[in-house]
Protein backbone atom coordinates (compact mmCIF):
# COMPACT_ATOMS: atom_id res chain seq x y z
CA UNK A 1 0.00 0.00 0.00
CA UNK A 2 1.33 3.38 -1.02
CA UNK A 3 1.63 6.77 1.24
CA UNK A 4 -1.27 7.94 -1.64
CA UNK A 5 -3.57 4.97 -0.57
CA UNK A 6 -2.76 5.41 2.86
CA UNK A 7 -4.17 8.80 2.77
CA UNK A 8 -6.92 8.48 0.31
CA UNK A 9 -8.74 5.38 1.63
CA UNK A 10 -12.07 5.77 3.09
CA UNK A 11 -11.97 5.85 7.08
CA UNK A 12 -8.24 5.99 7.59
CA UNK A 13 -9.27 9.90 8.98
CA UNK A 14 -11.66 8.17 11.43
CA UNK A 15 -8.81 5.69 12.40
CA UNK A 16 -6.10 8.44 12.75
CA UNK A 17 -8.81 10.76 14.68
CA UNK A 18 -9.32 8.10 17.20
CA UNK A 19 -5.81 7.41 17.34
CA UNK A 20 -4.70 10.55 18.26
CA UNK A 21 -7.45 11.26 21.08
CA UNK A 22 -7.09 7.31 22.56
CA UNK A 23 -3.17 8.33 22.69
CA UNK A 24 -4.37 11.39 24.85
CA UNK A 25 -6.69 10.23 26.80
CA UNK A 26 -3.96 7.42 27.71
CA UNK A 27 -1.31 10.22 28.44
CA UNK A 28 -3.37 12.29 30.85
CA UNK A 29 -4.54 9.88 32.79
CA UNK A 30 -1.22 8.86 33.00
CA UNK A 31 -0.32 12.59 34.31
CA UNK A 32 -3.10 12.97 36.61
CA UNK A 33 -2.54 9.61 38.21
CA UNK A 34 1.17 10.77 38.97
CA UNK A 35 0.29 14.25 40.26
CA UNK A 36 -2.27 12.01 42.86
CA UNK A 37 0.37 9.81 44.09
CA UNK A 38 2.66 12.75 45.06
CA UNK A 39 3.60 12.52 48.46
CA UNK A 40 1.63 9.64 49.39
CA UNK A 41 3.12 6.96 51.53
CA UNK A 42 0.35 4.85 52.04
CA UNK A 43 -2.01 2.72 49.29
CA UNK A 44 -3.43 5.03 46.79
CA UNK A 45 -7.51 4.87 47.42
CA UNK A 46 -7.71 3.76 44.10
CA UNK A 47 -5.29 0.87 43.72
CA UNK A 48 -7.32 -0.43 46.73
CA UNK A 49 -10.63 0.77 45.09
CA UNK A 50 -9.73 0.44 41.34
CA UNK A 51 -11.52 4.01 41.03
CA UNK A 52 -9.65 6.83 40.98
CA UNK A 53 -12.15 8.47 43.70
CA UNK A 54 -11.69 9.03 47.51
CA UNK B 1 -5.76 42.46 52.35
CA UNK B 2 -4.72 38.94 54.39
CA UNK B 3 -4.97 35.80 52.11
CA UNK B 4 -7.89 34.75 54.66
CA UNK B 5 -10.16 37.53 53.78
CA UNK B 6 -8.96 36.87 50.10
CA UNK B 7 -10.41 33.77 50.20
CA UNK B 8 -13.16 34.37 51.71
CA UNK B 9 -13.91 36.72 49.27
CA UNK B 10 -13.35 34.10 46.58
CA UNK B 11 -15.28 31.59 48.03
CA UNK B 12 -18.31 33.74 48.60
CA UNK B 13 -19.98 33.74 45.58
CA UNK B 14 -20.26 29.57 45.72
CA UNK B 15 -22.07 29.72 48.72
CA UNK B 16 -25.26 31.92 47.26
CA UNK B 17 -27.45 32.36 44.41
CA UNK B 18 -28.74 36.32 44.51
CA UNK B 19 -32.28 36.51 42.20
CA UNK B 20 -30.03 38.67 39.79
CA UNK B 21 -28.26 35.78 38.72
CA UNK B 22 -31.17 33.83 38.77
CA UNK B 23 -32.95 36.29 35.96
CA UNK B 24 -29.77 36.35 34.33
CA UNK B 25 -29.46 32.36 33.91
CA UNK B 26 -33.52 32.57 33.43
CA UNK B 27 -33.38 34.99 30.24
CA UNK B 28 -30.23 33.10 28.97
CA UNK B 29 -31.86 29.93 28.76
CA UNK B 30 -35.04 31.31 26.92
CA UNK B 31 -32.86 32.35 24.31
CA UNK B 32 -30.91 29.06 24.16
CA UNK B 33 -34.39 27.16 24.39
CA UNK B 34 -35.48 30.08 21.42
CA UNK B 35 -32.43 28.86 19.41
CA UNK B 36 -33.08 25.39 19.76
CA UNK B 37 -36.49 25.42 18.44
CA UNK B 38 -35.38 27.46 15.14
CA UNK B 39 -32.62 24.70 14.94
CA UNK B 40 -35.72 22.03 15.28
CA UNK B 41 -37.02 23.62 12.24
CA UNK B 42 -34.27 23.50 10.63
CA UNK B 43 -33.62 19.76 11.17
CA UNK B 44 -37.27 18.61 10.06
CA UNK B 45 -37.39 21.01 6.77
CA UNK B 46 -33.68 21.26 6.20
CA UNK B 47 -30.75 23.67 5.37
CA UNK B 48 -33.53 25.70 3.10
CA UNK B 49 -34.70 27.32 6.05
CA UNK B 50 -31.23 28.98 6.15
CA UNK B 51 -30.36 31.34 3.87
CA UNK B 52 -27.31 29.40 2.72
CA UNK B 53 -27.38 28.27 -1.37
CA UNK B 54 -25.93 27.32 -4.30
CA UNK B 55 -22.61 28.68 -4.69
CA UNK B 56 -23.24 30.38 -1.11
CA UNK B 57 -22.80 26.73 1.05
CA UNK B 58 -21.14 28.63 4.01
CA UNK B 59 -22.99 31.14 6.41
CA UNK B 60 -22.84 32.36 9.86
CA UNK B 61 -22.70 29.00 11.30
CA UNK B 62 -18.96 28.39 9.76
CA UNK B 63 -18.56 32.12 10.92
CA UNK B 64 -19.30 30.75 14.21
CA UNK B 65 -17.29 28.29 13.99
CA UNK B 66 -14.43 30.35 13.08
CA UNK B 67 -15.26 32.69 15.66
CA UNK B 68 -15.85 30.25 18.64
CA UNK B 69 -12.69 28.41 17.97
CA UNK B 70 -10.84 31.73 17.94
CA UNK B 71 -12.26 33.07 21.05
CA UNK B 72 -10.95 29.71 23.00
CA UNK B 73 -7.59 31.08 22.04
CA UNK B 74 -7.84 33.19 25.05
CA UNK B 75 -7.45 30.79 28.25
CA UNK B 76 -4.23 28.95 26.12
CA UNK B 77 -2.73 32.45 25.83
CA UNK B 78 -3.06 33.90 29.04
CA UNK B 79 -2.93 30.67 30.46
CA UNK B 80 0.00 28.68 28.57
CA UNK B 81 1.90 31.02 26.87
CA UNK B 82 1.75 33.85 29.08
CA UNK B 83 2.99 31.03 31.80
CA UNK B 84 5.90 29.59 29.57
CA UNK B 85 7.15 33.50 29.64
CA UNK B 86 7.39 33.78 33.70
CA UNK B 87 4.69 36.96 33.14
CA UNK B 88 3.18 36.29 36.81
CA UNK B 89 0.31 38.81 36.57
CA UNK B 90 -2.00 36.09 34.62
CA UNK B 91 -2.37 34.49 37.31
CA UNK B 92 -5.94 35.96 38.57
CA UNK B 93 -6.56 36.23 35.39
CA UNK B 94 -5.88 32.33 34.25
CA UNK B 95 -8.80 30.71 34.95
CA UNK B 96 -11.23 33.43 33.67
CA UNK B 97 -9.95 33.14 30.05
CA UNK B 98 -9.21 29.38 30.30
CA UNK B 99 -12.98 29.12 31.12
CA UNK B 100 -13.60 30.62 27.94
CA UNK B 101 -11.41 28.46 26.14
CA UNK B 102 -13.20 25.23 27.53
CA UNK B 103 -16.93 26.91 27.17
CA UNK B 104 -16.24 27.92 23.74
CA UNK B 105 -14.97 25.18 22.01
CA UNK B 106 -17.95 22.95 22.47
CA UNK B 107 -19.85 25.63 20.85
CA UNK B 108 -17.11 26.05 17.95
CA UNK B 109 -18.10 22.34 17.18
CA UNK B 110 -21.11 22.31 17.55
CA UNK B 111 -21.64 25.23 15.13
CA UNK B 112 -20.41 22.37 12.59
CA UNK B 113 -22.85 20.46 13.25
CA UNK B 114 -25.38 22.55 13.05
CA UNK B 115 -24.22 23.56 9.35
CA UNK B 116 -24.26 19.89 8.51
CA UNK B 117 -28.00 19.69 6.60
CA UNK B 118 -27.96 15.86 7.89
CA UNK B 119 -26.41 15.62 11.21
CA UNK B 120 -27.41 12.02 11.66
CA UNK B 121 -24.30 11.62 9.12
CA UNK B 122 -21.73 13.24 11.10
CA UNK B 123 -20.43 9.80 12.05
CA UNK B 124 -19.51 9.41 8.44
CA UNK B 125 -16.47 11.27 9.61
CA UNK B 126 -14.77 8.20 11.22
CA UNK B 127 -16.24 5.70 9.17
CA UNK B 128 -15.52 7.29 5.54
CA UNK B 129 -12.92 10.17 5.94
CA UNK B 130 -9.90 10.03 4.12
CA UNK B 131 -6.80 12.00 6.05
CA UNK B 132 -6.19 13.87 2.54
CA UNK B 133 -9.25 16.06 3.55
CA UNK B 134 -8.26 19.32 5.44
CA UNK B 135 -11.79 18.56 7.05
CA UNK B 136 -10.58 15.75 8.83
CA UNK B 137 -7.43 17.67 10.26
CA UNK B 138 -9.72 19.76 11.86
CA UNK B 139 -11.78 17.52 13.51
CA UNK B 140 -8.39 15.87 15.18
CA UNK B 141 -6.58 19.05 16.01
CA UNK B 142 -10.17 20.52 17.27
CA UNK B 143 -11.10 17.27 19.14
CA UNK B 144 -7.46 17.19 20.44
CA UNK B 145 -7.55 21.11 21.79
CA UNK B 146 -10.80 20.60 23.16
CA UNK B 147 -9.57 17.21 25.32
CA UNK B 148 -6.75 18.70 26.12
CA UNK B 149 -8.08 21.98 26.99
CA UNK B 150 -10.26 20.47 29.34
CA UNK B 151 -7.59 18.39 31.14
CA UNK B 152 -5.53 21.39 31.61
CA UNK B 153 -8.51 23.62 33.70
CA UNK B 154 -9.35 20.39 35.39
CA UNK B 155 -5.77 19.84 36.20
CA UNK B 156 -5.19 23.39 37.52
CA UNK B 157 -8.78 23.67 38.91
CA UNK B 158 -8.02 20.42 41.63
CA UNK B 159 -6.17 22.09 44.50
CA UNK B 160 -8.91 24.87 44.14
CA UNK B 161 -11.96 21.99 44.28
CA UNK B 162 -10.17 20.47 47.09
CA UNK B 163 -10.26 23.69 48.79
CA UNK B 164 -14.34 24.08 48.38
CA UNK B 165 -14.36 20.36 49.55
CA UNK B 166 -12.54 21.57 53.00
CA UNK B 167 -13.91 25.11 53.36
CA UNK B 168 -17.52 24.97 52.04
CA UNK B 169 -19.03 22.39 54.23
CA UNK B 170 -22.66 24.74 54.24
CA UNK B 171 -23.29 24.19 51.08
CA UNK B 172 -26.57 21.76 50.25
CA UNK B 173 -24.92 17.66 50.09
CA UNK B 174 -24.92 17.34 46.39
CA UNK B 175 -22.41 20.55 45.90
CA UNK B 176 -20.58 19.20 48.61
CA UNK B 177 -20.72 15.97 47.18
CA UNK B 178 -19.65 16.99 43.81
CA UNK B 179 -16.62 18.62 45.54
CA UNK B 180 -15.80 15.39 47.42
CA UNK B 181 -15.35 13.90 43.44
CA UNK B 182 -14.19 15.88 41.20
CA UNK B 183 -11.25 16.90 43.67
CA UNK B 184 -10.01 13.15 43.28
CA UNK B 185 -8.80 12.78 47.08
CA UNK B 186 -6.30 15.66 46.80
CA UNK B 187 -4.97 16.90 49.80
CA UNK B 188 -2.11 19.85 50.00
CA UNK B 189 1.27 18.31 49.89
CA UNK B 190 4.68 19.93 48.88
CA UNK B 191 5.43 17.12 46.51
CA UNK B 192 1.88 17.39 45.01
CA UNK B 193 2.33 20.47 44.37
CA UNK B 194 5.50 20.85 42.64
CA UNK B 195 4.14 17.72 40.24
CA UNK B 196 1.12 19.52 39.63
CA UNK B 197 3.17 22.58 38.87
CA UNK B 198 5.78 20.57 36.33
CA UNK B 199 2.70 19.00 34.33
CA UNK B 200 1.16 22.20 33.82
CA UNK B 201 4.34 23.71 32.42
CA UNK B 202 5.03 20.80 30.11
CA UNK B 203 1.18 21.08 29.20
CA UNK B 204 1.73 24.91 28.35
CA UNK B 205 4.40 24.04 25.48
CA UNK B 206 1.90 21.48 24.20
CA UNK B 207 -0.80 24.04 24.16
CA UNK B 208 1.10 26.80 22.88
CA UNK B 209 1.77 24.69 19.63
CA UNK B 210 -1.64 23.34 19.91
CA UNK B 211 -3.03 26.71 19.90
CA UNK B 212 -0.75 27.45 16.64
CA UNK B 213 -1.56 24.17 14.68
CA UNK B 214 -5.82 24.32 15.73
CA UNK B 215 -5.79 27.72 14.04
CA UNK B 216 -4.01 27.22 11.49
CA UNK B 217 -5.56 23.99 10.30
CA UNK B 218 -8.93 25.88 10.48
CA UNK B 219 -7.55 28.18 8.09
CA UNK B 220 -6.34 25.39 5.82
CA UNK B 221 -10.32 24.38 5.41
CA UNK B 222 -10.57 27.51 3.61
CA UNK B 223 -6.62 28.39 2.41
CA UNK B 224 -6.26 24.37 0.75
CA UNK B 225 -9.18 25.31 -1.95
CA UNK B 226 -8.11 27.21 -4.50
CA UNK B 227 -10.62 30.17 -4.13
CA UNK B 228 -10.02 33.82 -4.69
CA UNK B 229 -8.96 35.25 -1.22
CA UNK B 230 -8.13 31.95 0.41
CA UNK B 231 -5.68 30.84 -1.27
CA UNK B 232 -2.79 32.51 0.45
CA UNK B 233 -0.42 31.45 3.30
CA UNK B 234 -1.13 34.33 4.75
CA UNK B 235 -4.24 32.89 5.84
CA UNK B 236 -2.96 30.57 8.82
CA UNK B 237 -1.24 32.94 10.82
CA UNK B 238 -3.69 35.78 10.11
CA UNK B 239 -6.66 33.56 11.49
CA UNK B 240 -3.93 32.90 14.96
CA UNK B 241 -3.07 36.63 14.93
CA UNK B 242 -6.92 37.52 14.64
CA UNK B 243 -7.77 34.53 17.17
CA UNK B 244 -5.36 35.09 20.13
CA UNK B 245 -6.31 39.52 19.11
CA UNK B 246 -10.58 38.49 19.85
CA UNK B 247 -9.36 35.76 23.20
CA UNK B 248 -7.61 38.20 24.96
CA UNK B 249 -10.18 41.49 24.26
CA UNK B 250 -13.11 39.05 25.71
CA UNK B 251 -10.66 38.41 28.60
CA UNK B 252 -10.94 42.01 29.40
CA UNK B 253 -14.68 42.11 29.22
CA UNK B 254 -14.85 38.84 31.07
CA UNK B 255 -12.23 40.30 33.84
CA UNK B 256 -14.38 43.21 34.12
CA UNK B 257 -17.50 41.66 34.34
CA UNK B 258 -16.31 39.83 37.26
CA UNK B 259 -14.86 42.61 39.01
CA UNK B 260 -18.12 44.17 39.03
CA UNK B 261 -20.36 41.10 39.84
CA UNK B 262 -17.79 39.39 42.63
CA UNK B 263 -16.57 42.92 43.80
CA UNK B 264 -12.79 41.95 43.25
CA UNK B 265 -11.63 45.19 42.56
CA UNK B 266 -8.47 44.39 45.18
CA UNK B 267 -7.57 40.77 43.00
CA UNK B 268 -8.03 42.25 39.37
CA UNK B 269 -7.02 45.60 39.35
CA UNK B 270 -5.98 48.39 37.11
CA UNK B 271 -2.90 46.86 36.85
CA UNK B 272 -4.03 43.92 35.32
CA UNK B 273 -5.89 45.57 32.58
CA UNK B 274 -3.36 47.96 32.00
CA UNK B 275 -1.23 44.47 31.09
CA UNK B 276 -3.74 43.46 28.90
CA UNK B 277 -3.93 47.08 27.20
CA UNK B 278 -0.26 46.90 26.44
CA UNK B 279 -0.79 43.16 24.87
CA UNK B 280 -3.82 44.24 23.10
CA UNK B 281 -2.18 47.30 20.92
CA UNK B 282 0.38 45.26 20.09
CA UNK B 283 -1.85 42.72 18.76
CA UNK B 284 -3.76 45.83 16.76
CA UNK B 285 -0.92 46.66 15.26
CA UNK B 286 0.13 43.12 13.98
CA UNK B 287 -3.57 42.82 12.74
CA UNK B 288 -3.08 45.97 10.86
CA UNK B 289 0.04 44.26 9.62
CA UNK B 290 -1.41 41.33 8.17
CA UNK B 291 -4.27 42.93 6.69
CA UNK B 292 -1.98 45.16 4.95
CA UNK B 293 0.16 42.34 3.62
CA UNK B 294 -2.82 40.67 2.04
CA UNK B 295 -4.81 43.05 0.47
CA UNK B 296 -2.00 45.17 -1.01
CA UNK B 297 -0.39 41.82 -2.05
CA UNK B 298 -3.83 40.86 -3.86
CA UNK B 299 -4.27 44.24 -5.17
CA UNK B 300 -0.70 44.58 -6.78
CA UNK B 301 -1.76 40.81 -8.48
CA UNK B 302 -4.36 42.11 -10.02
CA UNK B 303 -6.01 38.96 -10.67
CA UNK B 304 -9.32 39.00 -12.34
CA UNK B 305 -11.10 36.54 -9.93
CA UNK B 306 -9.38 37.72 -6.88
CA UNK B 307 -10.02 41.69 -7.66
CA UNK B 308 -13.99 40.71 -7.57
CA UNK B 309 -13.82 39.81 -4.00
CA UNK B 310 -11.45 42.74 -3.43
CA UNK B 311 -13.85 45.10 -4.72
CA UNK B 312 -16.76 43.93 -3.15
CA UNK B 313 -15.07 44.68 -0.10
CA UNK B 314 -13.35 47.42 -0.45
CA UNK B 315 -16.49 49.21 -2.29
CA UNK B 316 -19.49 46.41 -3.03
CA UNK B 317 -21.49 45.33 -1.71
CA UNK B 318 -19.63 44.43 1.90
CA UNK B 319 -17.95 47.63 1.49
CA UNK B 320 -20.22 48.68 5.06
CA UNK B 321 -18.94 45.77 7.03
CA UNK B 322 -15.24 46.09 5.85
CA UNK B 323 -14.72 49.11 6.80
CA UNK B 324 -17.00 48.55 10.28
CA UNK B 325 -14.89 45.50 10.57
CA UNK B 326 -11.71 48.02 10.11
CA UNK B 327 -13.32 50.69 12.66
CA UNK B 328 -14.07 48.34 15.56
CA UNK B 329 -10.81 46.30 15.51
CA UNK B 330 -8.00 48.95 14.34
CA UNK B 331 -9.80 52.09 15.02
CA UNK B 332 -11.62 52.18 17.85
CA UNK B 333 -9.76 49.86 20.14
CA UNK B 334 -6.39 51.57 19.22
CA UNK B 335 -7.86 55.04 20.16
CA UNK B 336 -8.97 53.85 23.38
CA UNK B 337 -5.83 52.14 24.48
CA UNK B 338 -3.58 54.90 23.46
CA UNK B 339 -5.99 57.36 25.51
CA UNK B 340 -8.95 56.61 27.88
CA UNK B 341 -7.54 52.87 28.38
CA UNK B 342 -5.39 53.46 31.03
CA UNK B 343 -7.19 54.74 33.29
CA UNK B 344 -10.70 53.74 32.84
CA UNK B 345 -11.86 49.84 32.51
CA UNK B 346 -14.99 51.00 31.65
CA UNK B 347 -13.37 52.24 28.23
CA UNK B 348 -11.32 48.88 27.88
CA UNK B 349 -14.89 46.94 27.99
CA UNK B 350 -15.71 49.28 25.14
CA UNK B 351 -12.47 48.34 23.48
CA UNK B 352 -12.58 44.38 24.15
CA UNK B 353 -17.01 44.38 22.11
CA UNK B 354 -15.56 46.22 19.69
CA UNK B 355 -12.97 43.93 19.33
CA UNK B 356 -15.05 40.96 19.67
CA UNK B 357 -17.91 42.25 16.75
CA UNK B 358 -15.08 43.30 14.67
CA UNK B 359 -13.97 40.01 14.78
CA UNK B 360 -17.03 38.20 13.99
CA UNK B 361 -17.32 40.53 11.25
CA UNK B 362 -13.96 39.74 9.56
CA UNK B 363 -14.42 35.93 10.02
CA UNK B 364 -17.93 36.76 7.84
CA UNK B 365 -15.67 39.05 5.52
CA UNK B 366 -13.43 36.01 4.42
CA UNK B 367 -15.89 33.24 4.09
CA UNK B 368 -19.06 35.11 2.56
CA UNK B 369 -17.55 37.02 -0.25
CA UNK B 370 -15.32 34.85 -1.68
CA UNK B 371 -18.58 32.56 -1.74
CA UNK B 372 -20.73 34.61 -3.56
CA UNK B 373 -17.96 35.36 -6.06
CA UNK B 374 -15.83 31.87 -6.54
CA UNK B 375 -13.24 31.12 -9.18
CA UNK B 376 -15.63 29.08 -11.13
CA UNK B 377 -18.71 30.40 -11.14
CA UNK B 378 -17.40 34.14 -11.73
CA UNK B 379 -18.65 34.56 -14.72
CA UNK B 380 -21.91 32.67 -14.57
CA UNK B 381 -23.42 33.73 -11.87
CA UNK B 382 -23.02 36.10 -8.55
CA UNK B 383 -24.58 34.52 -5.80
CA UNK B 384 -25.92 35.98 -2.96
CA UNK B 385 -26.63 35.23 0.56
CA UNK B 386 -28.74 36.77 3.45
CA UNK B 387 -28.76 34.74 6.67
CA UNK B 388 -32.36 33.97 7.91
CA UNK B 389 -34.03 34.41 11.16
CA UNK B 390 -33.54 30.72 12.01
CA UNK B 391 -29.65 31.65 11.32
CA UNK B 392 -29.64 34.49 14.14
CA UNK B 393 -31.28 32.56 16.45
CA UNK B 394 -29.56 29.39 16.59
CA UNK B 395 -26.45 32.09 16.41
CA UNK B 396 -28.10 33.96 19.69
CA UNK B 397 -28.48 30.80 21.24
CA UNK B 398 -24.89 29.54 21.12
CA UNK B 399 -23.55 33.19 22.25
CA UNK B 400 -26.25 33.03 25.20
CA UNK B 401 -25.58 29.16 25.52
CA UNK B 402 -21.42 30.30 26.07
CA UNK B 403 -22.68 32.69 28.84
CA UNK B 404 -24.93 30.23 30.75
CA UNK B 405 -22.13 27.61 30.96
CA UNK B 406 -19.53 30.06 32.10
CA UNK B 407 -21.62 31.50 34.37
CA UNK B 408 -22.96 28.32 35.97
CA UNK B 409 -19.06 27.58 36.28
CA UNK B 410 -18.51 30.74 38.23
CA UNK B 411 -21.39 29.83 40.90
CA UNK B 412 -20.31 26.75 41.58
CA UNK B 413 -15.92 26.77 40.95
CA UNK B 414 -13.77 30.22 42.16
CA UNK B 415 -12.93 31.90 39.00
CA UNK B 416 -9.89 33.30 40.37
CA UNK B 417 -7.20 30.22 41.20
CA UNK B 418 -6.63 30.78 45.06
CA UNK B 419 -3.86 27.61 45.03
CA UNK B 420 -1.61 30.00 42.78
CA UNK B 421 -1.60 32.79 44.34
CA UNK B 422 -1.48 31.31 47.76
CA UNK B 423 1.81 32.23 49.63
CA UNK B 424 2.22 28.79 51.45
CA UNK B 425 2.46 26.94 47.68
CA UNK B 426 4.64 29.50 46.27
CA UNK B 427 7.43 28.27 49.06
CA UNK B 428 6.77 24.88 48.07
CA UNK B 429 7.73 25.31 44.84
CA UNK B 430 10.30 27.94 45.13
CA UNK B 431 11.76 25.12 47.78
CA UNK B 432 11.74 22.90 44.94
CA UNK B 433 13.65 24.96 42.52
CA UNK B 434 16.19 25.45 44.69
Amino acid sequence: MTISEVFTTPGIGGIITVAVLLGAAAIYLGLTRWILQGGREEEPPWERMGWPFE
Amino acid sequence: MTAQDEETLLLAPLTRTSRRFVLFMGLLLAVVVGGALAYLRQLIDGLVVTGMNRPVYWGVYIVNFVFFIGLAHSGTFISAILRLVGADWRKPLARAAEAITVFSIPFGAASILIDLGRVDRTLNVFFYGRFMSPLIWDVVSVGLYLFSSVVFFYLSLLPDIARCRDRLTDVPRWQHQMYRVLALGWQDHPERYRRLEKVLGGMAVFMAMLVVIVHTVVSWVFGMTLQPGWHTAILGPFFLVGAIFSGSGAVVVAMAVLRRAFHLEEVLTLKHFNYMRKLLIGFTLVWLYFMVAEYLTTFYGQEVEEMLVFWEKFTGTYAIPFWAMFTLCFAVPLVIFLTKGKRSIGWMVAAGLSINVGMWLERYLVIVPTLTRPRLLSELAMGTYTPTWVEWAVTAACFAGLLFLYALFTRFFPIIPIWERSEEVEAYLHEAEE
